[in-house]
This record gives structure tokens, C-alpha cells and sequence, in this order.
């Protein structure tokens, strides 16, 4: 247990590390410097708001609270925008379009499922376990020990998934065009925000 | 006395959700803008895991999820300059210093073997859904949507039913 | 006028509200909840559970990273 004031001199001494490591990074490549810079600041935000996906999902469910469900809403709205803005500037053909566009099919909806049934046993999600590790709450070492495990066993089935059930890739814009793919997006969250700040409000 | 308690706690460490989502939206953005690669998390414990099954003896060149990232490089060494590990150990001490600032640090032990068996099962659960949809709560919910693809809104409709469920059976069973 | 203790350091998320909520119910206006929590998570969802529910209460975190809240039945 370390004591108060032990902790702030081990706040500067690992900030100053920190920031040393993201310069060193510069000679490596620009990239990865970014990235830690950022992943610093994540991991900050996340440990400080207490941002966590599984417990966001958990307290609507179980106890009918919706301020973290509908952050995270939040959280993907706005990424929407400007993540479309971005693709849209450097849209080159509907193949290589940049971002995280994926197939889907049986293995999306098995997996999402799954996924979702692993937060609740484990009690955090990916970035929130990283977070809790940062945090001293040493259980979810075993949880991501869990994560690489599953992972692992994917990766051996994971020819089999793609090649049997691949169903489409469907990159909304292709197929509504840019302008209304957003707006429909944007809509369909709101509606969400909407309706769980009205659940919250009906639970009072 | 009960708002000044629950202030001097707050003002220690909380900030409110919907900041956190909205700073977390800007970040996300950036990492996608400067680096031209959206926010992913899981990849890099793929890797890690890959790299356990080669010091196993195993041919992980035979699979092509990991044929096309190493392109003929050795695991280990694109490992350690992988962005995805940067990211996530940044993630890791980000959060560290966060709760420094705060005093709260704490190596909170593990009291029961029952909860420490759910971890272990619920990340291996989250591991394999991951991988076989593309990505995690981050890298296919948030940036699958962001990114305006379908498997991103169908994961994260069937994430939510699994959570569904789950939630009913810890409630039921208490762990 | 009783008081109950609930020991929940090591839980994580959705335990400790959840036990909370079941143990509060046993309790008769005027009995005391002490709850040991060290989960960063679940002591804001106690606090703001309280304040939706109208409990007072008093926190106090007795060493880094471990909190005492102290509810009362109203």
C-alpha cells in the first residue's frame, strides 16, 4: 500500500519517464510516438471519468441507469463524424476505403454475443481492463491473460469462420451515398441517447 | 455534509461521463487521422498469443490472419515496434498516472478463487468473440460504427444481448 | 438499531451495488449499511445510487484506495 504522498512523487517520476519513452519513440517513427502520446491521455481519461463499457451496459441492465450508456453513445457519434469527414477526403474507390470496414456474417453475430457475455463475467471490457491493471486491480491481468488465450484459439478457427460464413461488406455510404449514410447514423444514435434518457427519467 | 463528502471525492477524481466520452471521441478521431488506422486494441494480445504458440513449437505462419500482418517478419521483433502494443501499454501507464494523481493506487489482491475463475473465463470468452468478429468493444463496436460498416452495428446488437444475458446470470448466481 | 457490515474488497463490477441493493432491504429505518469497497467504479455507483434513493450516507476512504461508505436507512 503506498502512502499519499509517496504517490504524487510517483506520479512526476513516472510522467517524466513517460514523456521521455514518447520522445525516444520520435526516432523509431512519428506514428508511434503519436500513438503513446495518445494512449497516455486514453488511459487517463478512461482511469479519471471511470469509463467502462461493461459497466455502462451493467447499469442499464441491472440497475436502470443510463448517464455511461449514453456517453458512450456520445463516444460514437461524434467519432461517426469525424471519421466519415476523414474518409470521405480520402475516399479513393470503394475497396480501399480507410477505417475499420470489415465483412460480417455468423461469426460477427456468434462473436458479438460471446463478447458480450465475457464482459459480464470478467466485469470490464478491453480498454477497461487495461485501464484497472493501470489502476492496481490486479485481476484483470488474469482477464487479459483470458483475452490472449481466446485469442489464441481464434486465430487456429479463424480461416474456418471467415471462409464459411462470410455473408457481405457493407460500407453504408456505397449503398445510401455519403450525406444520408451519416444523417441516418447520426439520427439512429440520438434516437438511442433519447430513448435511454428518457428510461432514466421514467425509472425517477 | 453528504454533498461535501461526495464533492471532495469527485473533485479528487471523477470527471463525468459524457466528458469522457467526448474527449475519448476526439482522441479516437486522431489516432484515425494521423496514422491513417482506426483505435483497435485486441490485435496486439493476438499477437502476444502468437507469439506463445511459436515458442510452443507451432507453425503460426500456416494461418493467414498471421501471414499478412508479419509479411515474412520475425513476431517478436514486430511486436515490439507494433503500434497496437504501444497503444495499449500507453493505455495501461496513462491510467496509472491518473489514479497517482489521485492517491488511490492500490494492488487490490484477489479475495476469491470463484472471481478470479470468471475473469480467467470471461476473457477468454471476449478473447475468441473478438477475433472472430474483428475486434473488441473498441475496434468493432465503436470504430466498426464509426467507420459507418455493418458488422460494427450487428456486433454491437448482439454484444448487448450477451451482456443481457450475462448480467442476469451474475445477478442470479452472486458471484 | 442494527448495523450491518458488507465486505467487498476484491469485487469488481456489478457485485458490489448488487449486494448493496439486496442487503438494504433487509434493514429497517434507522439501521446502518457499512460497505468496504476499494473498486473505484463501484464507490461512485453507491454514491449515486444513494442520492437516487434518498440514503444518506459518509464516506471515508480509510487508506488509499479503500473506501468506507456508510449508509443510513432512512
Amino acid at each position: 500500500m503506498l502512502k499519499k504522498e509517496k504517490q504524487l512523487k510517483w506520479f512526476v517520476i513516472i510522467l517524466l519517464i513517460s514523456l521521455g519513452f514518447g520522445l525516444l519513440l520520435l526516432y523509431s517513427s512519428l506514428d508511434l510516438s503519436i500513438l503513446w502520446f495518445i494512449g497516455l491521455m486514453i488511459g487517463f481519461i478512461l482511469q479519471r471519468a471511470n469509463f467502462c463499457f461493461a459497466g455502462g451496459f451493467l447499469n442499464f441492465f441491472l440497475f436502470r441507469k443510463t448517464k455511461l450508456i449514453r456517453a458512450i453513445i456520445i463516444l460514437i457519434g461524434i467519432s461517426t463524424i469525424g471519421f466519415a469527414i476523414y474518409q470521405y477526403l480520402t475516399f479513393n474507390s470503394w475497396n480501399q476505403v480507410l477505417g475499420q470496414v470489415l465483412p460480417w456474417g455468423l461469426y460477427t453475430i456468434v462473436g458479438g454475443f460471446i463478447f458480450g457475455l465475457g464482459m459480464s463475467l470478467a466485469g470490464g471490457c478491453a480498454c477497461s481492463s487495461l485501464m484497472r491493471v493501470g489502476e492496481g486491480t490486479i485481476i484483470f491481468v488474469i482477464v487479459i491473460f483470458g483475452f490472449i488465450i481466446g485469442n489464441s484459439i481464434a486465430i487456429v478457427h479463424l480461416e474456418w469462420w471467415i471462409d464459411k460464413f462470410t455473408v457481405a461488406t457493407i460500407f453504408i455510404p456505397k449503398y445510401l451515398g455519403w450525406v444520408r449514410a451519416v444523417l441516418l447514423q447520426v439520427i439512429a444514435l440520438s434516437l438511442l441517447y433519447n430513448f435511454f434518457s428518457w428510461f432514466e427519467k421514467r425509472g425517477n | 455534509m453528504q454533498l461535501i463528502n461526495k464533492l471532495s471525492v469527485l473533485v479528487k477524481n471523477n470527471w463525468s461521463y459524457w466528458l469522457g466520452g467526448l474527449l475519448l471521441a476526439i482522441l479516437n478521431i486522431l489516432i484515425f487521422v494521423l496514422t491513417d488506422e482506426p483505435w483497435g486494441i485486441t490485435t496486439t494480445f493476438a499477437l502476444i498469443g502468437a507469439s506463445g504458440m511459436k515458442f510452443l513449437g507451432v507453425d503460426i505462419v500456416q494461418w493467414s490472419y498471421i501471414r499478412d500482418i508479419l509479411q515474412g517478419k520475425d513476431i517478436i521483433d514486430y511486436l515490439l515496434t507494433y503500434r497496437g502494443t504501444i497503444l495499449d501499454l500507453g493505455i495501461i501507464i496513462g491510467s496509472l498516472l491518473s489514479i497517482l494523481l489521485s492517491m488511490q493506487l492500490r494492488f487490490r489482491k484477489i479475495h476469491k478463487w470463484k472471481r478470479a475463475i470468471s475473469a480467467l473465463i470471461g476473457g477468454i470468452l471476449m478473447g475468441y468473440g473478438a477475433r472472430i468478429a474483428g475486434g473488441c468493444n473498441i475496434g468493432a463496436m465503436v470504430t466498426g460504427i464509426a467507420s459507418m460498416s455493418i458488422h460494427g452495428w450487428i456486433f454491437g446488437i448482439f454484444l448487448l444481448v450477451g451482456v443481457y444475458i450475462g448480467g442476469k446470470y451474475i445477478k442470479a448466481v452472486m458471484l | 438499531m442494527t448495523e450491518e457490515v458488507l465486505e467487498l474488497l476484491g469485487e469488481v463490477c456489478p457485485i458490489p451495488l448488487l449486494k448493496t441493493e439486496s442487503e438494504i432491504n433487509t434493514l429497517t429505518a434507522g439501521d446502518r449499511l457499512i460497505i468496504k469497497v476499494d473498486h473505484t467504479q463501484a464507490v461512485r455507483n453507491i454514491m449515486d445510487w444513494c442520492e437516487d434513493n434518498g440514503y444518506e450516507f459518509n464516506i471515508d476512504e480509510v487508506a488509499p484506495g479503500i473506501w468506507k461508505v456508510e449508509i443510513i436507512k432512512l
